[in-house]
């Protein structure tokens, strides 16, 4: 599917001579510096754009948006059912959510008191209460929720994306992953964001929104005239070697690289500029929030908004730790004591920058085209793990989705009165992205990579499209 | 035979006319040879006559197809335009591609299809077939068959080079490819100039380019013949140490080489830098191929290992670390699971690298499209989940063995000396008894517990008579009644129970040169290898890593159990050093939450324990080990040994085993009744005598060892260098022969001991297991399964170079043809299956395999031959007609223009800037290194962004081919990242520090032979000297500016202090007059603490509270850098421009972040901080939010801040600018950010913590704070300096501006403004000097970002 030879040798020995600024200003090269230009999806696709929150850890679905009064009618007794294996092996009695639920909106979709911002758009809301996990462990619970595949090496979601349906803006990557305010990769590290074996073109890059420079090496160690007559004079040399080795494909696309990467020098710090933002979006964001971590996250949220805009196809947050400055950043919804406190602080965290976002959106109308998900590696347990915490449980959570031709107010699947197992149309990630793709307007059965002697897919071999949370 | 068949349908009849009639010879030849295999391979399975005819198709006879199916008919017989059929295989119908679930059909066939349906279809399957005929068309046994005629599997022939005319092939390799033009009517490329070639050759043999001398000599070589100068370079560069590094490097890819095991922690693979030197070293030494295939799979178990005699190494057994580098999950749930998918991995690496197979794909299934079935799979399985990952001892036979046979000798020695010497003592061990002496009585009265053999005597010394007699029986009776437990304890029916002194041992698995397979005897003791004492301890029988040495390495592992409901483990282990002591299920290598284990360091017996509960129904066994042998969990400990004795798994109702007396008493109670406590003190001593002799005679039982241990621990018995002196001379031997056994050299592996074949997953499943499959090779092979009680690795290893196996030698020549010409032969390295591609010179592929095994298997040999070749000379430089009828330039008439590798673009920087450290093997190093890239470390979570942006593989699976990919971030890293820019500057350095090169021209040159290797044109010169012209005239302009700025500002400063001067001197005389002697002063803070006085500010209002155990003792505010920190009341005033200064102690130097003091608003998110090490570790930096404000000073780094406090200032001034100061001095360099405002009432000063309030570990300051001022304006140098001494001339601006006159005030105001501004100039020039680059370096840096230099022609 990727293609480097877009640009024949002729079209690009003619720009050779309209020299560096210039390129910036004509900006209408297909270049195939990110996932190679927008592509023809397989039918018609309800949503262009992915932004995925990400709840690394792990949060409870009992506590958020999967309510179980029977927890509350059995706290404190031991189990009614047989315990799997949890990771902690530190298993207490049943432990009902320290939250209330209210419904909201005219759907009356349940949400708890930790997500009143999100609970705002409850009527955008399609929940899965039936998510189900193969793995019980947070790096390996990160690959198989981006990979399909527990492990390191596979193409994460967003390269797929990208891979499948190209990109809309040769001066950013296609698929970014925001950071800010001390936010880090989750367990199992940067190759959550890996291209795997798909080209290069696809990988995830990271932007750091409130640090400089907030791409690895985009900022120019030196004054732009100084860095352009560097890059004219190699141009030209490069010009004169492809005219010598009589033409080479590959050998262009290198030479349009730099132009690219030129141009991405001016176009991160642009995105990356809120100047331009109102206060009162801000605040919507919960950027004027006294507490950092909520600030943080809310620009996250403000410049993934910005990104859609400028029409990247996939985008991920990342959570902060639960206080500015603490420690496990990585998973921080990983709460196996004091589940109260911790959720609280996280749910501080993501809730107005996700509920101002959700608005926003829908506001400026970009909502129709763009699939928000709100998903982590697994939920956890109903039953405490010590005294008032939660182990990891695999076997049945709860993700929503909104926007994108999401089906809002509607709730699919279920879990077992405790909230233990999923029982009613248990589903597992290779579903999520069959639906996520088929709103993209793909096929998952038809993206596809031939790697290692066999035609690859992000949902595996599995997958099935949740036509009942599609609009 | 007729035209029409019964069974018509009847829309057929019209169009079936008579081209069904029956086939001729010719058509029935193209049906059988064309189109019934492709049936039977790719349709049969789902459209038959036996029961399985998906969409109701049938095609296994003539019948089903001109039936058709649910979606219609297929096709019409003799039209093939259009039809259903070839739209289908076409994949043009949008819902129905054939065949399902695989490659589309190659074009080929289609068109065969096409050409059968045009010729009216004739198909001789008359009837449907039986159901035999069915189920053997589609068993296994058919299609492997079928599939094993697959071209790579068949033979390799010697294949002879063809003849071809003219005189351009030069070697037997160009006939080959000269042939292959003829198809195409290709014509060669020219031959590629020396210096193009000399450069081609060098990266492919070195990985490096060559020098300029290098290039230089060869090409004057080639000139007069270029023959023989190719071969000598060629010759010399198989020579060089790099060629090693370079093809190392290729073989990491193959095996996925990686230094951790990735996921949640991340931890470090021990000693996997040992491999890659492995590697390196045997590629160096050319050890043959088929050597390095059987060290790989087997290395550890050849009988015959290779030794290398100057490392005191086992190369051999270093071969196997490969399997180590799986990924491993963190805690896993599944156990099985992970083992399933690790041991996938290794059979996945083993099986693509070595055979260019997929095996791994037919884990769940037979292989969809090769001759490879599931029991292959699981044959391969059964094979490596035999072994156990481990660290393990590579040292030599010889190295391992140093001083075993003298040491043991001595030891004898050692034990009859002692013998003799204790039997003398037993003989006044009565009297002594009855007498002690204070060390007796102090163990007598210490024997409380009946285990210890002075526990009766302690009961009994003092009574006589009856009392005696009934005391004697009740402990009797006591002994007794543990001697039958003891005996109940050992025939208990555990579900696992190993007793050592049974022989047990040698069911276990064993491993290292500190165990010999088997258990020690009772009577086993180490001799302690320091201090007075002598002998540490008698053992009773078990396994002990020690008895000659605690530098021997130990792995002791349990055969494989299976875990029933509740059951717990128990051992009984001593060890010390760092021991590892746990169980291991399903092979998991980390430990975790639910992964348990236990370090041992105390050296005493223990029953140690663990509940097996939560693992019910997996496979575990227990593994015990010196601290560097386990797989993941070493320790550095180079002294650490252990023993064991029993090991049992209790299930749920049995009593806990514990250690009974009977088994350390029975020596004294086997004598029988004594009737008086002197009876009894004679019982001792001929208990103990009977123990010695026991001991001496190497014939002692557990308890009788006991008995004696009590003894010789006790020091009741004489075990000093001083008491014994024949046993001391040979203790002083024994030492020094112990003190010579060398630390061993490590490697990862795995080791062996514990086969057994396991059972088939159905599906693929690990939940659904059947039959088991016998460890064996692939069936298509061999079949039979391996006789053998190991793993059968080695059967494997051996049965992998069988000659009937043509696979092992033609992948291994395609590699070296890859990596040499820049694409394979076969152009999937790692896939010569079906989904691979096919050879594109089938013959010269077998040509080279055929030579290649005839000439030693010897790599360097094939290269070079390879690398003699005309064909490796090839241009790249091609014409159009070409490049249009070989656009993939498969038939090799010019040369691949290919892109370096990641290694190899920074290695060729590292070379031409100078800065190459071509220091080989070692460690593996941070990537800002400036040794090669091969030994930048592989952290898998933390892979280097420079090499993985430029396509060094993510280490995930066997990656013979690496991707060449064009994004960004290459182009953003050789333009801005700071490695390359540092070594523009060096390359820049280099050729304008060459005394040689007088003139600019001659600069260039070097510049382009140090990059490009060639000289530049004429043309290249001048645009180089223009190009540093126009950046050398902007430097120039820049620093005349520079010149005339700096000219005015000394002038103005002069002016200022001519003012000044004066004014100062006449207040400074006026005061000393006043005061007789001056006292220090400094500038007037706007709050200030000194903690020698409290938390109160000395100034203002800003007192402190302290908080998270924040303290003040000895005046000095302690901060524990974990939850201390002190909080000032809120600002009285704004702040803008600001000073905050300090003096502080730290308690170490690593410390990154710690805030020492801020300024802040109150909840924390704004501030402006003195903070240590944040972002530059070891350098004092200011702190701010998001480093906003943030910016390395450039200062040096602190070494002093441990040992005193030292003061540190930050001036924030108006316009933004920040200054450090250490010690009073001006600290680095200043720069300018904005200035960040803080208001009153909502800001705060804050002490220990970088900002708060809530903040977490990590940014909290670990040190002593002596005194802080806050400054609510931007000192002065002179005012700092001031500040932080206290300055008896002191005079402060306010004072001096008082004391003058109007209009020198108005003067002095002009000169400031004045000054100001040329300020201000100065840092604008400064800014565009610091970012132009010098422009030899500017010049440098196009050199790397030139397409040329990262591409190989």
């Amino acid at each position: 599917m990727n293609t480097s030879k877009i640009l024949s040798r002729r079209a690009m020995l003619a720009q050779c001579s309209t020299g560096f600024g210039l390129m910036a200003l004509q900006g209408l090269m297909a270049s195939p510096a990110f996932a190679g230009p927008a592509r023809k999806p397989h039918f018609t696709p309800r949503a262009k754009h992915v932004i995925l929150c990400y709840m690394s850890g792990g949060a409870s679905h009992v506590d958020t948006f999967d309510p179980k009064p029977k927890l509350k009618e059995l706290h404190g007794k031991p189990m009614p059912v047989k315990i799997l294996r949890t990771q902690f092996n530190n298993n207490g009695n049943v432990m009902a959510s320290p939250f209330t639920f209210k419904k909201y909106g005219q759907s009356g979709l349940p949400v708890s008191s930790l997500f009143p911002h999100v609970a705002e758009s409850a009527d955008e809301l399609a929940v899965i209460r039936s998510l189900t996990s193969k793995v019980n462990e947070h790096a390996q619970g990160n690959y198989a929720f981006h990979t399909g595949f527990p492990f390191m090496g596979h193409p994460t979601a967003g390269a797929w994306m990208t891979y499948g349906l190209g990109t809309e803006n040769q001066n950013l990557p296609g698929f970014v992953v925001l950071q800010a305010g001390g936010a880090t990769v989750p367990h199992g590290g940067v190759g959550l964001f890996s291209n795997g074996y798909l080209p290069a073109e696809n990988q995830g890059s990271i932007i750091v929104g409130d640090k400089q420079p907030a791409v690895r090496n985009i900022q120019p160690r030196e004054a732009d005239a100084a860095q352009r007559s560097r890059l004219e004079f190699v141009k030209g040399l490069d010009t004169d070697f492809i005219k010598k080795i009589g033409g080479d494909n590959d050998v262009e696309a290198a030479v349009r690289n730099y132009e690219t990467a030129y141009r991405m020098q001016t176009a991160v710090p642009e995105l990356c500029d809120l100047r331009g933002e109102t206060a009162a979006t801000k605040k919507m964001y919960g950027m004027d929030s006294p507490n950092g971590v909520t600030a943080a996250y809310g620009h996250q949220a403000l410049l993934a908004r910005r990104l859609v805009e400028r029409g990247v196809r996939f985008v991920e947050l990342s959570c902060l730790p639960e206080k500015m400055g603490g420690g496990q950043a990585p998973n921080p919804w990983d709460q196996h004591g004091n589940l109260k406190g911790g959720h609280e602080n996280m749910a501080r965290q993501v809730d107005q920058p996700i509920g101002g976002l959700l608005k926003d959106l829908k506001g400026r109308g970009l909502l129709k085209d763009t699939l928000v998900i709100w998903a982590g590696e697994f939920g956890r347990t109903p039953f405490s793990q010590g005294s008032n915490g939660r182990d990891h449980n695999p076997h049945g959570y709860s993700v929503w989705l909104a926007g994108g031709g999401a089906k809002g107010g509607t709730v699919y699947g279920a879990t077992d009165e405790l909230g233990y197992h999923a029982t009613e149309n248990k589903s597992d990630v290779y579903d999520l992205w069959a639906t996520v793709l088929h709103l993209m307007g793909v096929d998952h059965e038809e993206l596809t990579y031939r790697h290692g002697g066999r035609d690859l897919r992000l949902t595996d071999v599995h997958g099935k499209v949740i036509q009942k949370i599609i609009n | 035979m007729h035209c029409f068949q019964k069974i018509i349908p009847l829309g057929l009849v019209l169009s079936a006319t008579c081209v069904l009639g029956a086939p001729t010879a010719a058509q029935s030849e193209f049906f059988e040879k064309n189109i019934r295999p492709v049936l039977v391979e790719r349709c049969y399975e789902c459209h038959n006559s036996g029961g399985k005819a998906k969409g109701d198709l049938v095609l296994d006879w003539r019948g089903g197809w001109m039936a058709g199916g649910d979606s219609g008919l297929l096709f019409t017989p003799g039209k093939p335009e259009g039809s259903l059929l070839l739209r289908v295989l076409r994949h043009q119908e949008k819902d129905l591609k054939m065949p399902k679930d695989g490659p589309k059909l190659s074009a080929a066939v289609v068109k065969n299809f096409e050409r059968w349906i045009a010729m009216g279809a004739p198909d001789p399957r008359l009837k449907p077939p039986t159901k035999e005929q069915i189920t053997k068309a589609t068993s296994w046994e058919t299609t492997l068959e079928r599939r094993k005629k697959w071209w790579s599997f068949q033979p390799i022939r010697d294949a002879k080079p063809p003849k071809v005319k003219g005189n351009w092939a030069a070697t037997d390799i160009d006939q080959f490819i000269q042939a292959g033009w003829s198809t195409k009517n290709l014509k060669p490329s020219a031959d590629a100039q020396p210096e193009i070639f000399i450069r081609r050759l060098a990266f492919a043999l070195t990985g490096l380019p060559p020098t300029p001398e290098e290039t230089l000599a060869f090409t004057k070589a080639a000139a007069i013949n270029r023959q023989s100068a190719i071969e000598n370079a060629t010759d010399r560069l198989l020579a060089s140490a790099h060629f090693g590094e370079r093809w190392a490097r290729h073989w990491m890819d193959w095996v996925r080489y990686a230094e951790s095991l990735g996921s949640e922690g991340d931890p470090r693979i021990p000693h996997a830098a040992q491999y890659r030197n492995y590697l390196i070293r045997a590629l160096n030494a050319d050890v043959p191929y088929d050597q390095l295939l059987r060290e790989h799979i087997a290395g550890d178990l050849l009988p015959k290992p290779r030794v290398n005699a100057n490392l005191g190494l086992n190369e051999s057994a270093i071969g196997p670390a490969h399997y180590r580098f799986f990924l491993q999950g963190f805690a896993p749930t599944d156990a099985l699971d992970e083992l399933v998918r690790t041991t996938e991995d290794q059979i996945d690496v083993v099986s693509k690298a070595f055979l260019g197979l997929t095996v791994s794909c037919a884990r769940c299934h037979n292989h969809k499209f090769d001759a490879i079935s599931q029991r292959d799979y699981h044959a391969f399985y059964s094979i490596m989940t035999s072994t156990r990952p481990a660290t393990i001892n590579v040292d030599s036979p010889a190295r391992q063995s140093i001083n075993k046979l003298e040491l043991a000798e001595t030891k004898t020695q050692i034990r009859a000396a002692l013998a003799k010497r204790w039997l003398l003592e037993t003989d006044k061990f009565a009297q002594r008894l009855l007498q002690p002496d204070a060390h007796l009585q102090k163990a007598i009265n210490g024997a409380k517990d009946a285990r210890h053999p002075l526990h009766a005597w302690q009961q009994l010394r003092k009574v006589e008579g009856g009392a005696f007699t009934d005391g004697w029986k009740k402990a009797a009776t006591d002994f007794a009644a543990s001697a039958k437990r003891l005996d109940e304890n050992r025939k208990r029916p555990y579900a696992q129970h190993w007793q050592f002194r049974n022989g047990d041992a040698k069911r276990w698995v064993q491993n290292g040169n500190g165990l010999d397979g088997s258990a020690a005897p009772a009577g086993a003791f180490r001799v302690l290898p320091k201090g007075e004492r002598i002998v540490e301890d008698i053992l009773p029988a078990g396994v002990y890593s020690h008895l000659l040495s605690d530098k021997h390495t130990g792995w002791l592992g349990s055969p494989r159990f299976r875990i029933g409901p509740n059951e717990t483990l128990w051992v009984r282990v001593r060890g010390s050093g760092g021991v590892m002591a746990r169980y291991v299920v399903q092979n998991y290598t980390r430990n975790g939450t639910v992964y348990p284990a236990t370090r041992l360091n105390d050296g005493q017996w223990r029953w140690q324990k663990w509940s097996l509960k939560y693992w019910e129904g997996d496979d575990a066994h227990l593994e015990i080990s010196t601290a560097g042998e386990q797989a993941v969990l070493t320790a550095g400990n180079a002294n650490s040994w252990f023993g064991v004795t029993e090991a049992l798994v209790q299930k749920p109702g049995q009593p806990a085993p514990r250690d009974e007396a009977a088994s350390e008493v029975a020596p004294l109670f086997d004598l029988g009744q004594p009737d008086s406590r002197e009876a009894l003190a004679k019982q001792y001593a001929a208990a103990l005598r009977n123990s010695i002799e026991a001991w001496q005679r190497n014939a002692m039982t557990d308890a009788q060892a006991n008995f004696l241990g009590h003894f010789v621990r006790g020091g009741l018995l004489l075990n000093t260098l001083n008491a014994a002196p024949p046993a001391a001379k040979l203790v002083a031997q024994y030492r020094q022969l112990e003190a010579a056994v060398p630390v061993p050299q490590r490697a990862p592996g795995v080791v062996e001991g514990d086969a057994r074949d396991m059972p088939l997953f159905i599906r693929g499943s690990h939940k659904q297991p059947g039959e088991p499959v016998p460890r064996r090779f692939l069936e298509a092979f061999d079949a039979k399964p391996f006789d053998t009680k190991l793993s059968g690795r080695l059967e494997l290893a051996e049965a992998m170079l069988q000659p009937d196996n043509p696979l092992v030698a033609r992948v291994i020549v395609n590699r070296a043809w890859h990596h040499l010409f820049g694409r394979g032969l076969v152009a999937t390295p790692d896939n010569f299956g079906k989904l691979g591609e096919l050879p594109t010179h089938p013959e010269l592929m077998d040509y080279l395999a055929t030579r290649f095994v005839r000439e030693g298997w010897s790599l360097k040999k094939l290269i070079r031959e390879m690398a003699l070749t005309r064909t490796f000379q090839l241009s790249a430089v091609s014409t159009a007609a070409t490049r249009e009828a070989d656009p993939d330039n498969r038939l090799l008439a010019r040369a691949h223009l290919r892109r370096l590798e990641a290694e190899a673009i920074r290695d060729a920087m590292l070379q031409a800037s100078g800065a190459l450290d071509r220091n080989p093997l070692g460690g593996s190093d941070a990537f800002n290194t400036n040794r090669r890239s091969v030994y930048v470390r592989v952290i898998r979570n933390n892979l280097d962004p420079f090499l993985t942006v430029f396509d060094m593989p993510v280490p995930a699976t066997a990656k013979g081919r690496r991707d060449e990919t064009n994004v960004p971030a290459q182009s953003l890293t050789l333009m801005n990242d700071p490695f390359v820019i540092s070594l523009a500057a060096r390359l820049a350095q280099r050729v304008r520090g060459d005394r040689n090169l007088k003139t600019a021209e001659a600069q260039i040159r070097s510049l382009f032979r140090l990059t490009l290797n060639r000289e530049p044109s004429a043309q290249e010169i001048a645009v180089s000297q223009a190009f540093l012209k126009s950046g050398g005239g902007r430097q120039l302009v820049v620093q005349k500016k520079m010149k005339a700025v700096r000219e005015r500002l000394s002038t103005a400063n002069a002016k200022v202090a001519s003012i000044r001067e004066p004014v100062r001197k006449r207040l400074l005389a006026a005061r000393k007059k006043e005061n007789g002697n001056l006292k220090p002063v400094g500038p007037k803070p706007f709050a200030a603490w000194d903690f020698g006085k409290g938390t109160e500010d000395q100034v203002g209002k800003l007192n402190l509270g302290l908080q998270g155990g924040a303290k003040v003792a000895n005046g000095a505010l302690v901060l524990d850098g974990r939850g201390a920190f002190a909080r000032s009341a809120p600002l009285t005033k704004p702040l803008r421009a600001k000073t905050l200064e300090a003096w502080v102690q730290l308690n170490n130097l690593s410390q990154r972040g710690g805030g020492v003091l801020a300024v802040q608003t109150r909840n924390g998110v704004l501030f402006d901080a003195i903070v240590f090490g944040e972002q530059q570790s070891g350098h004092w930096m200011a702190g701010s939010n998001n480093f906003k404000r943030t910016r390395s000073m450039n200062g040096p780094a602190e070494k002093e801040a441990m040992k005193r406090p030292v003061h540190v200032a930050i001036v924030y001034q108006a316009d933004g600018t920040i200054i450090g100061y250490r010690d009073g001095k001006p600290y680095g360099s200043p720069y300018k950010m904005s200035l960040q405002p803080f208001s009153a009432g909502d800001s705060e000063v804050v002490f220990g913590l970088r900002h708060g309030p809530g903040a977490g570990n990590g940014r909290m300051l670990a040190g002593k704070m002596i005194k802080a001022r806050l400054y609510d304006r931007a000192l002065e140098p002179s005012e700092v300096l001031a500040s932080a001494g206290g300055n008896p001339n002191y005079i402060s601006e306010k004072d001096i501006l008082a004391a003058m006159t109007d209009s020198q005030r108005k003067q002095l105001k002009e000169l400031k403004i004045s000054l100001q501004k040329l300020n201000a100039e100065m840092s604008a020039l400064q800014k565009t000097g610091a970012t132009s680059p010098d422009p030899w370096r500017d010049l440098a840096q196009a050199m790397f970002n030139l397409k040329e230099f990262i591409y190989l022609q």
